[in-house]
């Protein structure tokens, strides 16, 4: 991919406590150390999270039946722009990928792909099922 | 030790952020939970970089980084954007501020410190 900007570091293909490898005993410790911590953080921002998730099911059928105000469409976006950069540090790339998906839509929205909220709403839910059904 | 001032309203970030440079580099990490006060922080502790959110409720990071460059006596330190990764546009208009750098959400933990010291040349 072509660089924007001189100082840009892409993101690396897979990231998050499910998928990566470390070599060597210090950065395995230093790996089960952040583990520890991303678990605890996972579970102590579920509460947050499980809004998060019921505020974009209900911003998507506010889509779907053309009632998405101008305040609504920027608290969306916001939602689903703190969820595209934080749930694949946690071993959610699929959700990062889903939430990343509706942060594009709802910025430069067409009555066409706003139509698809809704459905990525319930396929971001689906991706974190996992974790959602864990406590 | 490198000192870096890490500015994000997220919570969650912060800390993975925080803990996974402390851990895999042996920085000292300073947090701030907004622009108002990382340019506080920045003022008062001088740190070696500080790696900055984008979309911040209130006072934005470009907004943020602007404000910094006001104030010579933190001007000089280098500001690298974190952001979740979008679209190449949100990057290009980054391109003529006078940032160090820009990193993407979500990062890894485990390799956040080489790459904010790829950026900015840090060898140690």
């Amino acid at each position: 991919m072509k660089k924007a900007f001189p100082g840009q570091v892409d993101p690396p293909s897979d990231t998050g406590v499910r998928n990566r490898q470390a070599a060597g005993t210090n950065a395995m410790d230093t790996q089960a150390q952040i583990d520890t911590v991303l678990i605890q953080l996972w579970q102590k921002n579920l509460p947050v999270l499980r809004e998060r998730l019921d505020l974009l099911d209900k911003f998507g059928s506010a889509a779907n039946s053309g009632t998405l105000d101008e305040p609504t469409r920027l608290e969306a976006l916001n939602i689903a722009h703190k969820l595209a950069g934080s749930l694949g540090m946690y071993g959610y790339q699929q959700g990062t990928e889903v939430a990343s998906k509706m942060e594009r839509i709802l910025k430069s929205p067409t009555s066409e792909t706003l139509a698809t909220l809704k459905s990525l709403a319930i396929d971001l839910r689906a991706s974190l099922a996992a974790g959602l059904e864990a406590t | 030790m490198r000192r870096v001032l890490i500015i994000d309203d997220e919570d969650d970030i912060r800390e993975v952020a925080a803990l996974s440079l402390e851990a895999t580099a042996g920085w000292q990490i300073l947090t701030a939970s907004s622009g108002a006060e990382g340019i506080s922080v920045a003022a008062a502790e001088r740190p070696d970089a500080i790696l900055m959110d984008v979309m911040m409720p209130g006072v934005d990071g470009p907004t943020t980084f602007s404000a910094m460059q006001q104030n010579p006596a933190i001007s000089h330190i280098p500001v690298l954007l974190l952001t979740a990764k979008v679209q190449g546009a949100d990057t290009r208009r980054f391109a003529g501020l006078g940032l160090a750098g820009i990193l993407f959400k979500p990062f890894d933990p485990l390799t956040l410190a080489d790459q904010i010291s790829q950026v900015l040349g840090w060898k140690d």
